[in-house]
């Protein structure tokens, strides 16, 4: 039962979860804007034309223009782009520094444990937000640092949650087994204890996705993250926002994509994560 | 300690002296072994048996050095092939481990990572210690399955370990163990897990690998039976320590130390008559975190002396290559000769229970 049939009880777990449905199909729709944005999108996001400032939704401008007349709906397209480079790096980032030291942790125990979870312990007492915000202001604008400095704040629960997998796969018989057959710890932790784990931090990783797209927004719009003109939707509303209420297509189009995107990615989350504990039930 | 078996020493292929495990845990330092000694040869089966507690795991644990914190060997010597395991470090352990020396352990179902098929996971190993290329260590692992009379060893490759029943489990785990050609396998109760047919077949493949290939078996198991059917020597262990040790006929007709003696009567028989009944040890197996200062047995023992409650009994020789560790060995043989027809069972009749263990349990 491999192959064929893995994809088939996937398929029979997602009928039974309709939510992930519409989250897998969210992402899904994102993924297909992001890849072919340039034929989606009627303008080019970045033309400045001040003859159409501000216009309204119309046919020619699905979701009106922006304060410079670029073609707000264009720019969202383009930004789903930029959302995805964000979340992937960011959570690319955390969850390989995450599953690293949470592995190290759960594995050797003693004192690697306890030094590593009191690192993460100092992280977690501090308002993540916060320390995002100090980071990306300390590392300078931009969206590289921001990325950083996300990734900075992310990988605390990684690792927990990965130290806690490991902890329950340590001690199962078939380490022994793979011990007594001579195996280095660098051959368990890496061909059969993080391989293990991989349905909580496939689980974490929507999660994330979607939570770092909050953040990045909120960055952005306080002007640490994504710096103009770059069409990133936090951006966006920040840009817009003193033109409500009047002029709300400015603020209500990007946040209803920010809205869409963030959750698209926790009913991954979510979806998968009922995947996985009706196979272990 | 006395020490009879001086000459055979040097030819042995493992030689344990004085083996001592300790568990150090919040109320105190349990001793699980104490003084372990005994040795084995090439080709040989070895059985190792006591009651649940007595240490038998922790000794074949121990062997591989796979003793986990809070547990350490905190003395004695493991000689295999004349090298003191104890004294190697990490990485040259882990070259003997699974190659020279392997292990197969209770639980088949959960011995495989459930994530990889049979064929990943036995490759592995060979490519871990055999051969690097991959279509070679194929080409063993599929040898290798054959070996353990598996049919369609190829199809066998591709499925996962859910796939296979426990006694299929079993066999991949003797695969695996002996696909680097070990000269040891230490089998810690490989057959309790699985039903008694099952248990019959397993056993039967290793007696038969053991007659090919001359491999030695350390045979860790409860089950008289199994030991007794399988065995060329056996050794008895009691809370820790080696209670009586000797060939597989000698030990069981004249059983020199009263534990001994006491395990065999335990043992049920299909054409025991009505009087014959089952025989219980009185009272329970002494705690090991604080041991009584004397011979471990004596609390339940019927012919305890004084002496008994005081000094641990050293090893007396009673036969040829035949030792027990107790003071009145002689009394104790007599007794048992004198008590032999009404309920020390014979070995004749164990001996036929024990060609066929699946009779002797239904």
């Amino acid at each position: 039962m491999r192959g064929k049939g893995t994809r088939s009880y996937v398929l029979y777990a997602m009928r039974r979860s309709p939510l992930s449905i519409v989250g897998i199909t969210l992402i899904l729709a994102m993924t297909v804007l992001a890849i072919f944005a340039p034929w989606i999108a009627p303008h080019n996001p970045y033309k400045v034309s001040m003859g159409d400032r501000l216009l309204p939704p119309s046919l020619t401008h699905p979701a009106g223009t922006d304060i410079v007349g670029r073609d707000i709906f264009s720019r969202i397209v383009y930004g789903t782009r930029l959302s995805f480079r964000i979340a992937l790096s960011v959570v690319g980032i955390s969850i390989s520094v995450g599953v690293l030291l949470g592995a190290l942790a759960g594995f050797y125990g003693g004192v690697v444990d306890l030094l590593i979870m009191r690192v993460t312990d100092g992280f977690l007492a501090i308002p993540s937000f916060a320390l995002a915000m100090v980071a990306a202001a300390v590392l300078g604008r931009s969206l590289n640092n921001m990325v950083w400095a996300l990734a900075l704040v992310g990988w605390t629960w990684n690792a927990r949650i990965v130290r806690s997998a490991v902890l329950r796969i340590r001690n199962s018989d078939f380490m022994l087994v793979q011990k007594a057959l001579g195996a280095s710890s660098a051959r368990m932790i890496f061909l059969h204890i993080i391989p293990n784990c991989m349905g909580p931090i496939l689980v974490q990783a929507s999660l994330q996705c979607g939570l770092t797209l909050l953040s990045s927004a909120g960055l952005s719009f306080l002007g640490l993250g994504v710096q103009p003109p770059l069409p990133d939707w936090g951006l966006m509303v920040a840009e817009g926002r003193t033109y409500l209420p009047a002029r709300w297509w400015l603020v209500t189009f990007p946040g209803i994509a920010i809205f869409t995107m963030v959750t698209g990615f926790l009913l991954t989350g979510d979806g998968i994560r009922d995947i996985i504990e009706r196979e272990v039930s | 300690m006395s020490d009879h078996t001086a000459p055979l020493r040097n030819n042995a292929l493992l030689d344990v002296r004085n083996l001592a495990v300790e568990f150090r845990i919040f109320q105190g330092v349990v001793h699980a072994v104490t003084g372990v000694e005994f040795d084995m040869h090439n080709g040989e089966i070895v059985g190792l048996i006591g009651e649940t507690g007595c240490g038998k795991s922790v000794t074949g644990f121990s062997l591989i050095r796979l003793i986990r914190p809070p547990g350490r060997i905190v003395g004695g010597e493991i000689r295999f092939k004349g090298v003191d395991l104890l004294s190697l470090d990490d990485l040259q352990i882990r070259r003997i481990r699974g190659r020279e020396l392997a292990m197969i352990f209770q639980r088949p179902m959960s011995s495989l990572n459930p994530l990889f098929n049979i064929g990943t996971q036995l490759t592995e190993v060979i490519r871990l210690h055999r051969v690097h290329q991959r279509k070679a260590a194929r080409r063993l692992a599929v040898e290798s399955l054959s070996a353990v009379a598996l049919p369609d060893p190829e199809g066998i490759l591709g499925k996962r370990p859910f796939e296979l029943s426990g006694g299929m489990q079993q066999r991949v785990m003797i695969a695996m163990a002996l696909a680097c050609d070990a000269s040891l396998l230490i089998a810690d109760e490989p057959t309790t897990a699985l039903d008694v047919s099952i248990q019959l077949q397993i056993l039967k493949l290793i007696r038969g690998i053991v007659q090919q290939r001359g491999l030695s078996v350390l045979l860790i198991s409860h089950d008289m039976a199994v030991i007794g059917s399988m065995c060329d020597r056996i050794n008895v262990m009691y809370a820790g320590s080696i209670a009586e040790a000797g060939p597989r006929d000698r030990l069981i007709r004249h059983a020199a130390h009263p534990y001994s003696q006491a395990l065999l009567k335990a043992v049920p028989e299909l054409n025991r008559s009505e009087q014959g009944r089952l025989v219980a040890i009185e009272g329970t197996v002494p705690s090991l975190l604080n041991p009584p200062a004397g011979c471990r047995f004596a609390a339940r023992c019927p012919r305890v002396h004084d002496r008994c409650l005081q000094k641990v009994p050293s090893r007396v020789q009673v036969g040829p290559d035949h030792f027990a560790s107790c003071f009145y060995v002689a009394s104790t043989v007599e007794a048992a000769s004198a008590g032999h027809s009404t309920n020390l069972p014979n070995a004749g009749s164990l001996g036929d229970a024990a060609k066929n263990p699946k009779e002797d349990r239904c």
